[in-house]
């Protein structure tokens, strides 16, 4: 998957996919719950909201890249599934995206930034998984080394760690 | 007119120095704003450093996390019937992930935590080292009630200090952020003075500039009216030589034919006066006898009167000559004035055979120029050292060429005759100006005039060296055009 930027055209490619729907319906999640969707979604398995466990998340096709992050020291390889697949799976339809913490520290971002970034839902750092202390089980990451514009205090604010819930508006 | 003296100052500083300082200074203006400028942009970059690097968001989410863990656990010690561990052991390591972000060394930057503060986190690190035992996802001793009393005994003294911590980093941020807030002020000040400043410098610039395509206009227009006035006065300078020549040419034309006509008309009296003369003369010879003292005297009266109309048809002849110089044009051709001057010396021995006179004609002497007029003036020329050698016992008389470097050849007629003074040289050439009495010499001051005339007509100059009783010598030179063929030997 190349990390270069898509272009705004990638947006209404996934709009038209969005309001397709997902090939098969959400399943619920076996494990614990890591990351709750909620808001102007499609696709739910539970009251409300989608949620999903662990495997879910790594049942969706799974990218990587190594870039530099404010938060470690040295370049760091990241791995999850893209934003905009997992926002796919649950038919997300809105224009903003509100992310919680676990501390309930919450964000607004736009979702436009998954379709023009490859923005992944990391849930591997270096290969392994992410324990609480190392600001996990999820961490939003921008390939911040592709465009000196994601260097930046904006983008650094959208990239909550400790990721627990995700309010599509 | 005096010119007028420019200042000192003026003088050192043209306009276009000026103009060339206040480039300069608008220049270190312009990087003195692009400096302040980048300096500002620095300013806001590390205004808005990020939030996570930030160590007063760092403290209030520690001390947040304090309290969550807090209550937490007093919630456990309270309520251990409904303890959930799990949610516990979350709590736990949110708390956990936020102590790990307090720096644990002097940090460096805008924020330097105090000692005190140093030591709260090194408790803190202490507190999550023993607590890891019942709280991290790996713990293996189970969470008792005593063991969340010792817990909460552990964690609460710390509150106090991770709260002044807390208070502290908002201090120093406020602090920080009305120190950048001042910086930002003072350069934006300083900026818009520089800004004026600039606005003033690019005023003065273009008052510079203004006064310089002025100045160039007003001097172009000067030169302008300067060039019309040189040209109208040139028309008038024209047109006034044009009438001065016309007017020139008209009164030459009538001297000539004025001096032609009186010329002529005074020939018909005299001619009248000669030929009753001669039959007067006959008509008393005829009665005149011998001894007769009457006869005598009539006999030389007559000869007076026919001497004198003689005289008088020569003076005729040679004004006639003279006015006739100045008709026509120039007829130019190939003139030998070697042969020429051979042949008037042949005539002058011929007339007066009795005389010894060694003439020495320089060879090859061809000229371009009217044969005519040449011819006579070799001839005045000539005749004037023939005679003037008349009292010599041996007559000397040399015609040549002088070399010339610059092309212009110097004729010369020499002799070793009566010569003149110097000092009357100037008058020599006048009509009618003699400096010999008729007594001495005969003449009338028509030969050299002539000659001069006709010297003017080939646009060349004669001029005259002698010493009394020494000889004389007469140069003339012939106008560039119609300069020597060739020029072959020296004099």
């Amino acid at each position: 998957m190349p990390l270069l930027p898509r272009r705004r055209i990638c947006l209404s490619a996934l709009l038209a996919f969005m309001l397709a729907g997902p090939a098969h319906a959400l399943q619920a999640p076996q494990g614990k719950v890591l990351l709750s969707i909620s808001g102007l979604i499609t696709q739910k398995n539970a009251a409300g909201r989608a949620d999903f466990d662990m495997a879910m998340l790594a049942a969706l096709p799974q990218h990587s890249f190594t870039t530099s992050t404010p938060w470690f020291a040295g370049p760091k390889k990241f791995t999850g599934p893209l934003l905009r697949d997992v926002l796919a799976a649950v038919g997300a339809q809105g224009k903003t995206l509100n992310a919680a913490a676990l501390n309930n520290f919450k964000i607004d971002m736009p979702a436009d930034d998954a379709v023009q970034f490859p923005v992944i839902v990391a849930r591997l750092i270096d290969g392994k998984p992410m324990t609480v202390r190392e600001k996990g089980p999820l961490f939003i990451v921008y390939p911040y080394d592709t465009d000196i514009k994601l260097q930046s205090t904006r983008y650094y604010n959208r990239s909550p760690w400790q990721l627990r819930a995700i309010e599509v508006k | 007119m005096t010119p007028v003296k420019a200042p000192a100052s003026a003088r050192l500083w043209p306009a276009s120095r000026w103009a060339l300082a206040v480039t300069a200074i608008l220049m270190a203006v312009f990087v003195a704003i692009g400096w302040i400028q980048t300096r500002q942009i620095k300013l806001l970059d590390s205004a808005v450093s990020h939030t996570e690097n930030n160590i007063s968001w760092i403290f209030f989410q520690l001390e947040v996390e304090y309290m969550g863990l807090r209550d937490s656990l007093r919630q456990a010690q309270r309520y251990p019937a409904s303890l959930d561990i799990e949610a516990l052991k979350g709590r736990y390591e949110i708390f956990v992930s936020r102590v790990l972000l307090a720096p644990p060394a002097p940090a460096s930057g805008v924020m330097v935590p105090t000692e005190q503060q140093l030591r709260t986190v090194a408790q803190t690190r202490q507190f999550i080292n023993h607590a890891d035992a019942w709280l991290s996802d790996d713990a293996s001793a189970p969470l008792t009630p005593q063991a969340v009393n010792q817990l909460l005994g552990e964690l609460q003294p710390l509150g106090n200090a991770i709260h002044d911590m807390s208070l502290w980093s908002l201090k120093v941020m406020g602090e920080i952020i009305a120190d950048r807030n001042d910086a930002a002020r003072r350069q934006g000040y300083i900026s818009i003075a520089l800004n004026i400043f600039q606005g003033l410098l690019t005023l003065v610039f273009a008052a510079l500039l203004i006064r310089q395509v002025r100045s160039v206009e007003q001097r172009r227009q000067e030169l302008e009216r300067a060039r019309d006035e040189i040209l109208r006065l040139n028309g008038e300078l024209e047109e006034r030589v044009r009438q001065r020549t016309a007017q020139l040419e008209t009164t030459n034309r009538e001297l000539q034919a004025f001096s032609y006509s009186v010329s002529h008309d005074l020939r018909a009296p005299l001619n009248t006066i000669n030929g009753f003369s001669h039959l007067l003369a006959r008509a008393v010879g005829d009665k005149a006898v011998a001894g007769d003292n009457a006869g005598d005297k009539i006999t030389h009266y007559l000869n007076r009167i026919r001497a004198g109309t003689r005289q008088m048809g020569e003076l005729i002849d040679g004004l006639l000559s003279l006015a006739q110089l100045s008709r026509g044009t120039l007829q130019v051709g190939d003139v030998d004035l070697t042969a020429m001057t051979q042949r008037i010396e042949r005539e002058c021995r011929e007339r007066e055979s009795q005389r010894q006179v060694e003439v020495k004609i320089q060879d090859a002497m061809r000229v371009k120029g009217d044969a005519r007029l040449l011819g006579a003036m070799m001839q005045n020329l000539l005749l004037n050292a023939w005679k003037f050698t008349s009292k010599r016992v041996v007559a000397r008389i040399e015609i040549g060429a002088l070399p010339s470097d610059s092309g212009e050849a110097v004729y010369f007629v020499r002799d070793n005759g009566a010569g003149f003074d110097m000092a009357h040289a100037a008058k020599l050439f006048g009509t009618f100006e003699r400096l010999h009495s008729p007594a001495d010499f005969p003449g009338y001051g028509i030969g050299l005039a002539t000659v001069k005339k006709i010297i003017e007509q080939h646009a060349g100059r004669i001029w005259a060296q002698g010493q009394e009783n020494e000889g004389a010598t007469f140069y003339f030179t012939l106008g560039p055009a119609l300069g020597p063929q060739c020029m072959t030997g020296a004099a």
